[in-house]
């Protein structure tokens, strides 16, 4: 029994069909953990109609709060704040939960003790049941930061579910961007499949993903979404795949059935049959990868 | 000589080595002359959102140990480790015990 | 007057929503602050004419007045410092640095930590045509592109003037940073259920910081999931784009909408009045 293996599924951009390739592959994968690690706007669940929800409350960094009892106004916490997080409002200095990045210099420099830092519950992370196997996921409160802390949070518990129960695989929808939580979704994982489309932000937005895989040295291959939408560009990204020796893995047509599919809910590569043979062809590619891997 | 053992569980010397280093369940500190555990403490960094490598990094250079035991550290937790003259043994799927009386065979 | 442009979810549209507002509206200012990516220059096209490098200040420690007591490492939160007292010798790590300055406040010996600049990101300023053009964009591995965008949005908007404002997709820190200082608010959204399930977190955001917004449906198919959950809180929707293969490829091919299919244009004419008349302050 090797150890489990993780594959993240990326866009850089959003909208790109990511959810769309991770679903499909999830109902083609047989002994796996599905992860939406997509925290700021999770959307799986939407597909995956968990049950047995366990729902557990997920805090944050702390920040800081001022008791206005004890403060003299001497103005020195706001000089020093660096995120302009403390205002005065009514002639009382308060901190502005948005913008505190939490990082206690107040709170050393106040001369009268009056600041204390104050845990922040952001979100909550929750375990269900599906008809395709266990699924971690997880939703931050809107406007609540942090959410790599929470990506690496559910990833840690996808780790444990598997370890617990044996299982194979870890997919993980990816969150969108480049920023800190895709960073955090990518430590440690074995596997990248970034889902993009030949727009020229498209094409962009994979070189900066591309960038990152790199940085952590992660296996990555590349899916062209709507590929036949502009010719020309998938050409390009095949020609960029090729001189960066990064796999093309499989191109998916523009489909009227994917949407339609998606907007009854259900996983739509079980319907349309021009999206079952590209992640066919995904999956076998990537399973080649790890058995090879695995006989090294 | 000290040594920093990362390690799963605290079952005394027959704890069994964590497959994560930074992150790792407890931290023994073992006298390597007195054969004795000096401390075995639960790893207060383990859930931290970044940064973790550090966190452990700083806390074993300041328990004065010259030797870590346990999984491959991540790229931080490594700079530091090296930078403060820590001699590493990797070892993993094995006791506290085991992993010393490998260490000491191959030295 | 500020129109924030922004998405619960990616891919959207709220580019494309954007710089048509931007291309449409008189003498107006296309800000993108979607500073992981930002893509609006590739329908704008807009001639750079300055491009400033964006820095945060970190930390430098001297290790020949160093003491190496060790208070700059217990101080960072973020976990940025190392230090190892009997080598001598100080770790820093940048990319983990939030450039908070706690290191250099409690370090007891004077000079021992300097601030210096590190590069995150840039901000590039151009024109498309009559169109003022500034984009923020942060380098990639840096952690977050709040303090780019609070940089621009409080240095760079012209209050006085019409702004459009591309902001970061996603509900997170970003967008409520790009939103604060907005007049009105326009979230695009498409009417799939992924679409509506972000939508709501959008609505929520705008609705906590007392923001006026409207909706605008992309890619619509003609299904009304969208429409029941408008009027259940009390949004307007202010324009819906259809779903068309051809919108779809002129976006592929960097051509703005409102250029490719020209009774669009009209439709965002309309628009840009309305939202200016409603809630303009001049």
């Amino acid at each position: 029994m090797g150890k489990t293996k993780e594959i993240v599924i990326l866009s850089g951009k959003g909208g790109t069909g990511k959810t769309t390739v991770a679903a499909s592959l999830a109902e083609l994968i047989h002994d796996k953990i599905i992860v939406d690690a997509d925290v700021d706007a999770a959307n799986m669940y939407l597909l995956m109609e968990p049950e047995n929800i366990m729902e557990t409350e997920f805090k944050g960094k702390s920040i800081a709060n001022i008791n206005t009892s004890i403060c003299t106004s001497c103005n020195l916490c706001k000089e020093l704040c660096r995120f302009n997080a403390i205002e005065v409002i009514n002639g009382d200095y308060v901190v502005e939960d948005i913008s505190c990045d939490g990082c206690r210099l107040c709170q050393t420099a106040c001369p009268v003790d009056a600041i204390e830092m104050v845990e922040q519950i952001v979100g909550k992370w929750i375990i269900a049941d599906t008809r395709f196997g266990d699924f971690i996921y997880a939703r931050l409160n809107p406007g609540a930061e942090n959410s790599g802390n929470l990506v690496a949070m559910v990833k840690r518990q996808s780790k444990l579910t598997a370890e617990e129960k044996n299982i194979s695989t870890i997919l993980i929808d990816g969150p969108p961007g480049i920023g800190c939580p895709v960073i955090a979704s990518l430590s440690g994982s074995d596997y990248v499949i970034v889902v993009t489309e030949p727009s020229f932000s498209g094409i962009s937005d994979l070189k900066r993903v591309l960038k990152l895989t790199e940085h952590f040295r992660i296996k990555t291959g590349i899916v062209v979404n709507k590929f036949d939408i502009n010719v020309e560009n998938t050409e390009k990204i095949e020609k960029f795949a090729q001189e960066n020796k990064v796999e093309v893995l499989a191109k998916i047509p523009h489909s009227f059935c994917i949407i339609e599919e998606i907007s009854k809910k259900n996983i739509p590569s079980i319907n349309c049959k021009e999206l079952k043979k590209p992640v066919i062809e995904i999956y076998n590619k990537i399973k080649d990868y790890f058995e090879a891997e695995m006989a090294n | 000589m000290k040594a920093f053992i990362a390690v799963e569980n605290n079952a005394g010397i027959d704890s069994r080595l964590d497959n994560r280093f930074a992150r790792a369940g407890y931290f023994m500190v073992y006298d390597m002359e007195s054969d004795k555990i000096l401390s075995i403490e639960e790893n207060r960094f383990k859930n931290g959102a970044h940064g973790v490598g550090i966190e452990t990094g700083n806390y074993l250079i300041k328990s004065g140990c010259k030797l870590a035991i346990g999984a491959n550290p991540g790229p931080k937790a490594e700079s530091i480790l090296r930078a403060g003259n820590i001699e590493f043994y990797i070892a993993e799927n094995c006791t506290a015990k085991e992993a010393i009386e490998r260490y000491r065979a191959k030295a | 007057m500020f129109i924030a442009v922004a998405s619960g979810k990616g891919g959207t549209g709220k580019t494309i929503v954007s710089t048509s507002l931007a291309l449409v509206a008189k003498n107006s200012t296309y800000i993108d602050l979607d500073v992981e990516e930002p893509n609006g220059y590739i329908l704008l096209k807009p001639e750079i004419e300055k491009e400033i490098p964006f820095n945060l200040k970190i930390p430098k420690i001297d290790e020949h007045v160093c003491t190496f007591c060790g208070k700059c490492a217990d101080a960072c939160v973020y976990n940025a410092i190392s230090i190892i007292p009997n080598l001598k010798k100080t770790l820093f790590y940048p990319d983990l640095c939030h450039s908070c300055g706690h290191c250099t406040y409690v370090c007891p010996v004077n000079g021992a930590i300097k601030e210096v600049d590190r590069e995150i990101g840039k901000i590039r300023m151009g024109k498309s045509k009559e169109l003022k053009f500034i984009e923020g964009r942060i380098d990639v591995g840096v952690i977050s592109g709040v303090p780019i965008i609070s940089w621009i949005v409080n240095n760079y908007i012209d209050f006085n003037e019409i702004n459009i404002v591309d902001s970061s997709p996603g509900t997170s820190c970003p967008v409520v940073e790009s939103v604060k200082k907005s007049d009105y608010i326009i979230l695009v959204t498409e009417p799939t259920p992924f679409g509506l399930s972000d939508l709501k977190l959008a609505v929520e955001i705008a609705k906590n910081m007392g923001k006026k917004a409207g909706i605008i449906v992309n890619k619509d198919t003609g299904i009304k999931n969208i429409d029941v959950y408008a009027k259940e809180v009390n949004i307007p929707i202010l324009l819906k784009i259809p779903y068309s293969i051809e919108v779809q490829k002129s976006y592929s091919k960097g051509i703005p909408l409102v250029e490719a299919i020209p009774e669009m244009k009209g439709k965002f004419v309309e628009l840009i009045d309305k939202i200016i008349c409603e809630n303009g302050k001049n």
